[in-house]
């Protein structure tokens, strides 16, 4: 049983899991039953509010943390305020309790995710300078890759790179390379290849098929975002529509066409989404920034509500 | 992994040339590029290190040969590099022009081929009216 000082760190940082375990739930609950809606959102709006969900079980965990450090730190006046920041046992902690146990899943989980990411983006690395010194330079940071796969894609944190593979040169005309060329440098502009690999951190920590759905959807808004970039050079977006097209003709002549189960399906819609969305097909609106308001303070509302009912619930089961 | 310019001239060669000794390795870029025999031998190494690289003692010295051949070893770095956002194997590393258009049906991309027609035509008849 630990006492004084550390006890009151562990214990914060236990409020800390919680709150997030609260927010992450409730960011669950809205993502399940909105999830259509946000492809009704204008891309920049829409790439917000996912940005604001991955965020903010961490905000809600902050904000409660500090309402219980300065409620602990600096208690006379704000102890009359903010009554519902009670934690009964403040001064003592035990590893051999729930607490113990849910202090230390989620510093494993956070390990966990932390080393396996840190991993991939060692592996991703090496691989991606190799593949760069077997390419061939051909303008700013633009390769040519010697392979027969119709390919292009960004990627790199600091130095972005483009590269395309030379059976996508064949097989496209030149209106169509500057379509492609020009939707890659507005990846790299964007630096997507960093916000992507970002925001994958942060959806590991919610269920496995919200985040896929998070992904898909943060992919949509980036690939869109990324069209508008090309119309905004004057390119008109038929032509960007048709490329899109004819590329996913390649690919699919380089992998069997098959029937989509639901993600591959959702991966369909992506591509149907963007060609409707040049075509101006789509009506987007912007997000609702009342609504949005009111959901960022009932969840803060809810985690400092909660947090000790939830306290004393979990007790009913398990001891201190 | 980067790739020294001579590095990269010893990979062609050996991928063009399936299996080499340092030896033969030297007496081929001596007259191109110069450099010494222990020059080559630690490039070899290095590519070995590599892991792009596979050898077999034959006699004294050591059989060079490329571990995977060029389009294999360039197909697997696209695909790894590339691979599906939706997959665990991660590519949010990667902003690709149609990442997800491979998982598509006959049916649905001439649908939306048709529908691309259809606003084309659209527009060529408002720009003449």
């Amino acid at each position: 049983m630990l006492e004084g000082t550390l006890a009151i760190w562990f214990n914060i940082i236990t409020i800390a899991i919680l709150t997030f375990a609260l927010a992450n739930a409730a960011v669950s609950v809205v993502v399940s039953v909105l999830a259509q809606q946000f492809l009704g959102l204008q891309v920049a709006s829409r790439k917000a509010s996912l940005w604001l969900m991955v965020t903010l079980p961490w905000v809600a965990s902050l904000c409660v943390t500090f309402c219980f450090i300065y409620k602990y730190y600096l208690a006379p006046p704000f102890q009359a305020t903010f009554i519902f920041t009670h934690w009964h046992h403040m001064n003592t902690f035990s590893w051999l309790s729930w607490h113990g146990l849910t202090l230390l899943l989620a510093l494993f989980y956070l390990g966990y995710v932390l080393f396996k990411k840190g991993y991939q983006l060692n592996q991703h690395r090496r691989q991606l300078s190799l593949l760069t010194a077997l390419s061939q330079p051909l303008e700013n940071e633009l390769f040519l890759i010697d392979a027969p796969y119709a390919s292009a894609f960004t990627s790199g944190f600091i130095t972005k790179r483009c590269f395309i593979t030379s059976a996508m040169m064949s097989n496209t005309t030149v209106q169509e390379q500057a379509v492609i060329i020009a939707h890659e440098q507005a990846h790299a502009h964007n630096n997507d290849p960093a916000k992507k690999w970002l925001f994958s951190i942060l959806t590991m920590f919610f269920m496995p098929m919200l985040a896929t759905k998070l992904r898909l959807h943060m992919t949509l808004a980036m690939e869109q975002d990324a069209d508008n970039a090309v119309i905004s050079a004057q390119i008109d977006p038929t032509i960007v529509a048709s490329t899109l097209v004819k590329v996913a003709r390649l690919n699919a002549a380089q992998t069997p066409l098959f029937d989509n189960e639901l993600v591959a399906n959702f991966g369909a819609d992506v591509l149907e989404q963007r060609v409707y969305f040049l075509l101006g097909q789509l009506n987007l609106k912007p997000t609702n920034k009342l609504l949005t308001s009111l959901f960022i303070v009932l969840t803060l509302i809810l985690c400092i509500v909660s947090i000790d009912t939830l306290h004393h619930f979990i007790e009913t089961i398990f001891k201190h | 992994m980067n790739l020294g310019d001579l590095e990269k001239l010893v990979l062609h060669y050996l991928w063009n040339h399936k299996s080499s000794d340092v030896k033969q390795v030297f007496n081929h870029f001596e007259k191109i590029r110069g450099g010494s025999l222990n020059t080559y031998q630690s490039t070899l190494d290095r590519l070995f290190k590599k892991e792009l690289l596979c050898r077999e003692k034959i006699g004294h010295a050591f059989q060079y040969s490329a571990r995977v051949e060029r389009h294999e070893l360039i197909g697997q770095l696209i695909k790894s590099i590339t691979s599906d956002f939706m997959a665990d194997d991660d590519s949010s590393l990667v902003a690709a022009f149609s990442s997800m258009s491979k998982d598509f049906n006959e049916a649905q991309l001439t649908k939306l081929e048709q529908l691309i027609e259809q606003q084309k035509l659209k527009l060529k008849l408002k720009q003449e009216q």
